[in-house]
């Protein structure tokens, strides 16, 4: 708290990159929820059929939100050529794996202090490289692929109809699919544990930077170096 | 040779008969009314289909199938209209004879006969689990396949080995494909595969020349581009949520989606929802079982239990189903955190004394 006063607020995390944060979280949370209860319909709805249309809503808004949740991407992954500095990962260079093993010590408390990262540190950034691109891609192509089926025409047809004989049938696609959106909560749990730990260590307003962009340098940030950065554990100097 | 329809009409099938199955034919491949008088012109003027039908590593059931055809036109077309020269189980011939015919029509029609395959080729020992007249399946399929103009896999076993494929598959069962490689292979999966579907592409080849344009499995897109979910008689209570929890409940009289007591029609891709069996009477889920997806590849490793709700199933490799991999996985994470936060606030509470001392000095 001492710091505030001589740290200088930077902008780090740009509107796009913001926005895409968010609609990020609310896809994945709808698609979770409805996904989860496709697979697991515990309501019996009373009555007579055409008084009710629960799974084909929650189908209709899985499906609304894999569109949302993939168009994101596809403009997130414009942005990181278009974006500032913390918006890339530059994961062929050096300093980043340097990062990487360092960020490793720290979070095994074999180091008691790290460099610290405005943006993303490697750790950080390794983790969204699989959890959110990985995983993304691979969760949009099963998705697609059990919405569009085994009939390679159209454009839907041209782009997924592969996925399905290459996983050798669709029962393993959906366990693929199911499988892997698991990780998105192991991974949500994970993220809201760092983040709110470096933003309770450091205080550099880690939390409040993905609605406000601004982050506050750390003293030792100072060499700002972007390469590497990170949102969920900049700085923890001895004396911090 | 005669024509088929040369063929029919000493049966005693009239024109108007005739007209009708080439109507219905259309209607089933899912070509448009101009294709009607295609269809009659070929079956008019074409000579009768010279057709090979091996039993492989099989078990007999899509022959079973297939004879039971029921549409009067459809059994006469499978068992006369095409010329089925060689069917262990069906000829009259056996032994030397049964053999001799095989050859006599392979060397007649070298390169316009089609064969027909039911049952697995096998691998394993050489291919000594299934042999043929001194022959392994595997030679006797290539020795066939070799003047075939196209290769029909006929049957669950032909296109993805089945039951005899599944783990630990001891006697490397491989589907058709894998053993024909350089001429087109149609794959006609289910165990046993709708005996309406086969005709319907012979039909189509007898017709156009070509084979029918295939779904991204292989198989003709007129039967197996749609899931038996998608066209099943029960959707509706799917869509809507109501489910039969168990047999003998109230959803299961009054004719609930069978999803969550097993039904595999979500992952299958088949015609039993469209076509249905036995001249249109019925298919499993309509008539209260629910679908096993036995048209799919390694179906008795991925559908089973049988009566295990499809989110249910294990995992073939891990031994758990999704739910449980992911509970876990989510447990372990959160175990990992709770430590991580204690050793934190223990290092920095720590490291904070030792801090403010060290402030206190420069001070």
């Amino acid at each position: 708290m001492k710091h505030i006063a001589i740290r200088r607020p930077v902008y780090v995390w740009e509107l796009p990159v913001r926005l895409f944060h968010w609609i990020n979280a609310f896809a994945i949370a709808v698609l979770f929820l409805t996904g989860m209860y496709i697979a697991n319909p515990i309501l019996v709805a009373p009555g007579e059929a055409v008084m009710h249309f629960i799974i084909g809503t929650m189908r209709y808004w899985h499906g609304i939100a894999a569109f949302i949740f993939t168009a994101n991407m596809i403009y997130r992954a414009f942005w990181f050529w278009a974006g500032n500095e913390y918006a890339k990962i530059r994961f062929w260079k050096k300093v980043f794996w340097q990062d990487l093993i360092n960020t490793i010590r720290y979070y095994l408390f074999m180091r008691a202090e790290h460099r610290g990262h405005l943006g993303h540190n490697a750790l950080a950034q390794i983790s969204y490289i699989v959890f959110i691109w990985i995983f993304g891609v691979v969760m949009i192509f099963t998705g697609f692929a059990m919405r569009v089926g085994t009939d390679p025409s159209g454009v839907g047809g041209m782009l997924f109809s592969w996925v399905i004989p290459f996983m050798h049938n669709e029962n393993m696609v959906r366990m693929v699919h199911h499988v892997l959106a698991w990780a998105y909560v192991v991974f949500l749990l994970i993220h809201l544990y760092l983040v709110f730990r470096q933003d309770i260590l450091d205080d550099d307003a880690t939390v409040s930077s993905i609605i406000s962009g601004y982050k506050y340098e750390l003293p030792t940030t100072g060499q700002s170096e972007a390469v590497h950065s990170s949102d969920t554990q900049p700085a923890l100097t001895k004396g911090d | 040779m005669e024509s088929y329809y040369h063929w029919a009409v000493q049966k005693g099938i009239t024109r108007r008969d005739f007209l009708k199955f080439c109507t219905m034919m259309a209607g089933m491949l899912g070509l448009e009314a101009t294709a009607i008088p295609r269809i009659a012109n070929a079956l008019e003027t074409k000579p009768r289909l010279p057709v090979i039908y091996l039993n492989l590593q099989e078990c007999t059931c899509c022959c079973e199938s297939l004879i039971r055809s029921s549409h009067p036109l459809f059994s006469d077309f499978i068992l006369n209209m095409i010329s089925l020269d060689y069917m262990e189980t069906l000829q009259a011939a056996a032994g030397e004879q049964a053999e001799a015919a095989r050859k006599k029509v392979m060397n007649e029609h070298y390169g316009n006969y089609v064969l027909v395959v039911e049952g697995s080729a096998t691998l394993g020992e050489g291919g000594i689990y299934c042999t043929i007249g001194g022959v392994t399946a595997n030679e006797l399929l290539q020795e066939c396949a070799a003047g075939a103009a196209a290769v029909i896999a006929y049957g669950s076993c032909a296109t993805n080995a089945c039951i005899q494929g599944a783990h630990p598959n001891p006697t490397q069962a491989v589907p058709i494909r894998r053993i024909v490689k350089d001429k087109p292979v149609i794959d006609v999966p289910g165990c046993p595969p709708i005996a309406e579907v086969i005709t319907g592409t012979i039909v189509h080849y007898i017709t156009f020349g070509t084979i029918p344009e295939l779904t991204s499995l292989g198989r003709p897109k007129a039967f197996y581009s749609k899931r038996v979910h998608d066209g099943c008689t029960r959707r509706a209570f799917f869509d809507a949520g109501q489910f039969v929890e168990q047999f003998d409940d109230e959803g299961a009289k009054k004719g609930w989606c069978l999803y969550k007591v097993g039904c595999k029609g979500p992952v299958a891709y088949n015609a039993c929802a469209v076509t249905e069996w036995n001249d249109g009477v019925s298919f499993p889920v309509k008539s209260g079982h629910p679908c096993m997806a036995c048209s799919e590849n390694n179906w008795y490793d991925s559908s089973t239990p049988f009566y295990t709700h499809l989110a249910e199933i294990p995992n073939d490799v891990i031994g758990k189903n999704p739910d449980q991999i992911g509970l876990a996985a989510l447990g372990i994470a959160g175990a990992g955190v709770i430590v991580h936060g204690a050793v934190t606030s223990a290092v920095r509470g720590r490291s904070n004394k030792d801090g403010s001392d060290s402030e206190k000095d420069t001070r």
